[in-house]
């Protein structure tokens, strides 16, 4: 029975840390039509500023390094994004690709290419007993902070003027603009919010894993990136859906599959997914929006 | 040469498409709409936007499955088959645009389709010099095709069409954007097609003037039915197609009586809001509004009608910022408008509500209202407004907390208005309120726009049903490939026999008599 429970809380957890994760690409794709595959790269950011400042007291670790993510994430569509505003699809990709190369690689020449250890939650790997349940401090911080910051992103996105802003473009862009929304504001704020949702990842992920690189980005950003196609692409409640499912079956198999698959894991996992989009093409919650016409 | 041999064997095969009835997004697009396309004429297809015209010609290609009805090549059913087979029957079609391979010379585009049927490199080559010619564009072979001009890129479509020697030759709109001369080249080559190629030509155009040259016969579409069939002077004295066209009732007939509402008894002239002069608005090659000019007094309604492809949306589009004119001036209130981004203009006193409604459609009703209030600084004077809209118009309130996707098309259209006049514009611009709403809820809608425009509302409003513009604006503007034809006083104008000709560019009742 515990047994059951611990993988319901691992479900949880890994299944909020993805919806985190695909919130931060799917908010910026409703939005302005662009993958941001420079999204992990926030992560990676955020796990080196970590580092860099780790000696000083918590709350300030918290605030700096946050604030740095923020930027970058500001700094990303106001340097790279923002001038290719009416460019095509392909090009914002191949942007986002050049943004994601450049950060990895200017992380690789000034903190060379070995994973340093992350060692900012050391003190959370004690276990506290829950319920009965002996649950590592750090999972129930993850918890916590990602539910949090879910249900903080719900309350911004239903309750605020700015929030109803952003899902009227997320929307319909161009409606959202005839009704007086401005573009740039909507856009810096999607990138601002998706910059926290990448600092959240990135402290529970890099705790999780123990260890940051350059490139540690790329795994959290390439499932983060199936999570929303599978959610719907340009649905926010789909990310999250998209997100807990892809944790969920990924907590699953780990626990289901027999001892010598379990080294295949990822193959069921995407053949999963894969067929979850022959039946839903356009992912769990089709988007009309993006329908083209013949 | 080998596409003119298919004309011997039979100078009389048709095609049939019987009885065709689709259905899809819960509209009925068509119902047992019934034509015949007979090899060596031209057969044209009108009918207002809508109508089903382009469905119709997805289902005689194969793009669009069948709820009922069957197509038919000389008596063998090919209902069920598959667009490649329809291809090998012998039907061809051309598109709205040319869809030209732009990176390939314009002769390469033709000798493409001739390769089609024949394996032979330089007969295809030859062939694609000959049909280059054919269309005149002789001179042209060797450019690349995105160097040719609009007009010129729409007769190599046709060329490249007649390159796989089709039977049937489908032309979508082939017309659309071109201005009157390169018209006039078109209709002139279409013309010769059927003589020179014995083929069966289907041709959807929205240029009427163009259509009645050319066709042997008219069939005419509305709402997904046929409404007429008969030679062009036919259709152009069925008063059934006018009303089609022109809307409710006759124009000329019902118009003064609808206008007894507060439009006609509006006050004597006050000063000019909007004042759009020379306006122009290009899209690329394409001149979609030429020398515009239209003027719009505080507290007056003003609509500006006429067929599809006009450019009446366009003109709406270049005075809410969303295309940048090519050249004019737009002056709001004697001052002129500062061209920005589109939000900009919402600031500036300006809101559009688009063609096709656009609500947010998982946002709740009371959402898109606030999304409207976007440009208030007055938060708490939006909140009231946005109450007091839903006081006044007590079916927002009722589904204030719906989804606005849930909503039938009126309550859509309401809310798409009343979501611009939360952000309390001194012009109000419609773009087509009336599209694809039943007759019941129209009525409903324009209710809505005489409350508001008696509370005072500036509006320029775009209507392709004439009669309910005629009848509910105090001035009406003709617009008619991209210009300004005809300006007067609605009731004037519903009055006027020169309206129809100034509509269609055509006079059908001339027609008829002569």
């Amino acid at each position: 029975m515990s047994a059951v429970l611990q993988h319901v809380v691992d479900m949880v957890s890994v299944g909020g840390l993805y919806a985190l994760m695909a919130l931060g690409i799917g908010l910026i794709f409703g939005i302005m039509r662009l993958i941001n595959f420079a999204h992990g790269e926030l992560i990676m950011v955020g796990g080196y500023a970590t580092w860099l400042v780790v000696d000083l007291p918590g709350v300030a670790v918290i605030v700096l390094t946050l604030a740095i993510v923020v930027l970058f994430a500001i700094g990303m569509e106001r340097i790279a994004f923002r001038p290719l505003r009416d460019a095509s699809p392909a090009t914002l990709l191949v942007a986002a690709f050049a943004v994601s190369y450049f950060l990895q690689n200017l992380a690789l020449v000034m903190f060379g290419g070995r994973p340093k250890p992350f060692t900012f939650a050391d003190t959370l790997i004690e276990q506290v007993t829950i319920a009965g349940l002996r649950i590592p401090q750090l999972q129930v911080m993850s918890l916590v902070l990602t539910v949090l910051t879910l249900v903080g992103l719900a309350v911004i996105l239903k309750r605020t003027n700015i929030g109803v802003q952003m899902r009227a473009a997320a929307q319909d862009f161009r409606m959202a603009r005839l009704a007086g929304i401005r573009a740039n504001r909507v856009i810096a704020l999607a990138f601002l919010i998706s910059g926290v949702l990448a600092w959240v990842v990135s402290v529970v992920y890099a705790a999780q894993i123990g260890q940051i690189s350059p490139t540690m980005g790329l795994q959290p950003v390439i499932v983060g990136f199936v999570a929303t196609v599978i959610g719907g692409l340009g649905s926010l409640s789909g990310a999250v859906i998209g997100g807990f499912l892809v944790g969920s079956l990924t907590v699953a198999l780990q626990a289901l599959l027999p001892g010598d698959l379990r080294e295949f894991r990822d193959a069921f996992l995407f053949t999963g997914l894969l067929l979850v989009l022959l039946v839903r093409p356009s992912g769990i919650i089709a988007t009309r929006a993006l329908k083209e016409r013949v | 040469m080998d596409a003119g041999s298919g004309g011997a064997e039979g100078g009389d095969s048709r095609l049939h498409a019987t009885d065709i009835s689709v259905s899809f997004d819960g509209i009925q697009a068509l119902r047992d709409v019934s034509i015949e396309i007979v090899r060596g004429q031209v057969l044209g297809l009108i009918g207002p936007n809508g109508a089903g015209k382009t469905t119709l010609v997805n289902v005689i290609t194969g793009f669009q499955k069948v709820d009922a009805g069957k197509v038919a090549v000389d008596g063998r059913d090919i209902t069920g088959t598959p667009p490649a087979a329809r291809c090998v029957a012998g039907i061809a079609r051309t598109f709205q645009a040319a869809r030209l391979f732009d990176r390939l010379s314009v002769t390469e585009n033709v000798e493409l389709a001739a390769l089609v049927t024949t394996s032979d490199r330089r007969a295809a080559r030859d062939l694609a010099a000959e049909l280059l010619d054919w269309v005149g564009l002789g001179s042209s072979g060797h450019l690349r095709a995105d160097q040719l001009p609009h007009g010129d890129k729409r007769l190599a479509g046709v060329a490249r069409a007649l390159a796989a020697s089709p039977r049937f030759l489908l032309m979508d709109e082939p017309a659309a954007g071109l201005n009157e001369s390169e018209a006039q080249d078109l209709i002139e080559v279409i013309g010769r097609v059927r003589e020179r190629f014995a083929c069966g030509v289907l041709l959807i155009e929205h240029n009427v003037p163009l259509i009645m040259a050319v066709s042997d016969r008219v069939h005419v579409l509305s709402e997904g039915r046929s409404l007429f069939e008969g030679t062009p002077r036919e259709v152009g004295g069925s008063a059934a197609v006018r009303h089609a066209y022109l809307g409710a009732g006759a124009v000329a007939a019902e118009a003064p009586a609808s206008g007894s509402v507060p439009p006609a008894a509006a006050p004597a002239p006050r000063k000019p809001l909007l004042e759009v002069s020379a306006l122009g608005v290009r899209y690329g090659t394409v001149e979609a509004v030429r020398n515009a000019t239209i003027q719009v007094e505080e507290g007056e309604c003003v609509a500006v009608v006429g067929p599809n492809g006009a450019g009446k949306s366009s003109l709406l589009h270049a005075i809410a910022g969303v295309v940048r004119p090519a050249a004019g001036t737009i002056r709001l209130n004697g001052a002129a408008l500062a061209r920005g981004s589109i939000e900009s203009m919402v600031g500036q006193g300006v809101s559009l509500v688009p063609e096709g409604r656009h609500v947010f459609a998982s946002l709740t009703v009371l959402e898109n209202l606030q999304a409207g209030a976007t440009r208030r600084t007055d938060a708490a004077a939006a909140r009231r407004d946005v109450e007091a809209l839903m006081d006044d118009f007590p079916a927002l309130r009722e589904r204030a907390a719906i989804p606005a996707g849930r909503l039938s098309g009126g309550e859509q259209q309401q809310l798409a208005i009343a979501r611009a006049l939360v952000a309390k514009p001194r012009l109000l611009l419609l773009d087509e309120p009336s599209l694809g709403l039943a007759p019941l809820v129209i009525d409903t809608v324009y209710d809505m726009l005489r409350r508001i425009h008696a509370a005072g509302m500036s509006i320029l409003l775009v209507e392709q049903d004439a009669a309910r513009a005629l009848g509910f604006a105090r001035r009406t503007y003709v617009l008619r490939s991209g210009s300004v034809v005809m300006a007067g006083a609605s009731a004037d104008l519903a009055r006027d026999p020169g309206f129809e000709h100034a509509y269609f560019g055509f006079d059908g009742v001339e027609a008829a008599a002569s």
